[in-house]
């Protein structure tokens, strides 16, 4: 395989004043992975910063529901999940040298884990933010301001805006792409921050059950990260799905987006968008998703949205927990999914942080 | 013979730097209008010495098909012997077809191609379809972030390479002077081709002392 690709996906897709950066940023991963001192100083941010592991939670009301026993990863009770791609690319970036990064924003949370990872770090930070998403996104955008970054208005192509900046100031600024986006070796360095939760998740499932799930189901939403996430389940005989609100967009076909070449929503022109709803799927797949979709590992399904409300209604009722848009669709391919299990499997359902932060 | 090389090779360009027009067409583009804003920039500059057009697309998408009927519009109406350089995303040749593009090109008389998302280390996939004859010459791009790799870059270069650099770098002093003239000095000491400055500076007077180690540069219009 071509170095930076996964099958036909991937690659380096950027302006020549980024290229030296990238090669820093590769020597930099290749160096962390065997080097205690990155992971020793990244574990203690995730534990007392970001809050550390999250518990396995045995949903018995919702099992008795379902007719299944699920359990539901409750990344969504604190920062560790949703925060640990942008802390930990921020913490490389940071050992390289650079204190100045710039990154985009869809829907607002990605721009608020930057953000927040940028001030605990001492960093400053410039933000994208699409010009659609600011009157909705208010209170997220107060937030960013809060902790001290400055926020720029894009336009539908946040990304390639917020890579423009970068080739432009690249002599002090790094770029901190969205969680599993990026031109290589960015998905790498996500991919290997976020197998550490599915490492988690992994060990709990196997410490509660004995057992792996037959079903493991989380969001495709590229903060997600699913390409390390679903990582340490690759070869586990299991079936691994992403859900997905349904969209207007039709397909995702191949195209140069973000700095990769991988799958995405285009319009009739070829025009990608970057702005993105949090009840709308993500516009672009990273390219380890891409590829793992194509080879027919990962299933990405979509969810309508009565199908997502009724989830949500349910986990609320059965359960006291207040479902993410993304995470009620997952919890709703999972209900589809629950009729067709074996009476002695499970299925497992991954969640993270919602539109809202909450 | 590439017109860029007819253009750079041309006795005139000794006396007088080498300007690449920079312009954004779209549908609603006015060759006319076009025609006039060159005309009055050469009035603007006095002598301007030979010249390349270099196109871009409007803001509001463009595909690289319609690019192309355009440029053929225009090489057919308003400029039938300058080099014409078409700048585009990597992500709208890729949608055309590599192949496909680049014999459009060809057709539509494209002397250069300039793609500032492609590295050269993404080049090879779109390099074989140039190797046919007449095709147009993929530009390549450095900038003083390039460093080490300025020869690598350079290396096989054809036409020219356009020299970027970021805007805060432009005044930037170091131990042994000016940053960029540095950057330069060393781009030029390796580079097989002309250097043409990109630094979005049209203050030709400002842009004197680079000249120098350049053959010529970019100006908006």
């Amino acid at each position: 395989m071509q170095k930076g690709y996964f099958g036909k996906f991937g690659g380096r897709y950027v302006p020549e004043a980024v290229m030296n950066q990238l090669f820093s940023l590769e020597c930099e991963v290749d160096l962390t992975e065997s080097d205690r001192c990155f992971w020793d100083a990244y574990d203690r941010y995730m534990e007392t910063w970001a809050g550390g592991k999250t518990p396995l939670y045995l949903a018995e009301n919702l099992s008795e529901q379902i007719g299944c026993k699920l359990y539901l990863k409750r990344g969504d009770v604190n920062d560790a999940a949703f925060f640990g791609p942008a802390t930990g690319q921020l913490l490389l970036w940071k050992r390289i040298g650079y204190r100045k990064a710039v990154a985009e924003t869809g829907c607002g949370l990605w721009g608020v884990a930057v953000a927040r990872a940028a001030a605990m770090m001492g960093m400053e930070c410039v933000l994208y933010v699409a010009a659609e998403e600011e009157e909705r996104q208010q209170p997220m955008l107060e937030m960013m301001k809060l902790c001290g970054a400055r926020l720029v208005t894009a336009g539908r192509d946040s990304v390639s805006e917020a890579i423009a900046y970068w080739a432009d100031h690249s002599g002090d600024t790094c770029m901190i792409m969205t969680g599993d986006w990026g031109p290589y070796p960015y998905t790498e360095a996500a991919a290997s921050l976020q197998k550490l939760i599915g490492e988690e998740m992994k060990g709990q499932m196997e410490a509660q059950e004995g057992k792996l799930p037959a079903v493991l189901v989380a969001g495709v939403r590229p903060e997600y990260v699913l390409s390390g996430l679903f990582a340490p389940f690759f070869e586990e005989n299991m079936r691994l799905y992403g859900a997905e609100p349904e969209g207007k967009n039709g397909i995702r076909t191949t195209g140069i987006a973000g700095g990769m070449r991988t799958l995405a929503f285009q319009d009739d022109k070829g025009r990608i968008s970057f702005t993105r709803s949090y009840k709308e799927p993500a516009p672009v797949l990273g390219p380890e998703l891409a590829d793992r979709t194509e080879s027919g590992r990962i299933c990405l399904e979509t969810v309508s949205g009565r199908e997502a409300e009724a989830a949500r209604a349910l986990a609320a009722r059965t359960e006291g927990i207040r479902l993410s848009w993304y995470d009620a669709c997952s919890l709703a391919l999972a209900v589809k999914k629950a009729g067709q299990l074996e009476s002695q499997d499970y299925l497992t359902v991954f969640l993270n942080k919602g539109e809202d932060g909450q | 013979m590439n017109r860029i090389d007819s253009v750079l090779s041309a006795e005139e360009q000794k006396e007088c730097p080498v300007t690449v027009w920079q312009t954004e067409i779209g549908a609603d583009t006015e060759w006319a209008a076009l025609t006039d804003r060159i005309e009055n920039k050469r009035k603007e500059y006095g002598e301007t010495g030979p010249e390349i057009l270099e196109l871009y697309a409007a803001e509001n998408g463009v595909e690289a098909g319609e690019m192309l009927e355009l440029v053929k519009r225009l090489r057919r109406e308003c400029f039938p012997d300058m080099p014409l350089v078409l700048r585009l995303s990597f992500h709208q040749v890729f949608r055309y077809g590599l192949e496909a593009f680049t014999d459009a090109c060809t057709e539509a008389g494209v002397d250069g191609i300039r793609i500032p998302d492609l590295p050269m280390e993404e080049q090879p996939q779109l390099k074989v379809y140039l190797l046919k004859e007449g095709a147009p010459y993929l530009l390549q791009e450095i900038c003083p972030q390039s460093g080490d790799r300025i020869p690598d870059v350079t290396g096989y270069a054809k036409g020219y390479v356009c020299c970027t650099a970021d805007p805060s770098l432009w005044d930037e002093q170091m131990e042994y002077g000016n940053m960029l003239s540095f950057f330069l000095y060393a781009a030029e000491a390796v580079c097989p081709v002309p250097l043409i400055l990109d630094f979005k500076n049209t203050d030709r007077d400002g842009m004197k002392q680079y000249l120098e180690m350049a053959a010529g540069l970019t100006v908006s219009i």
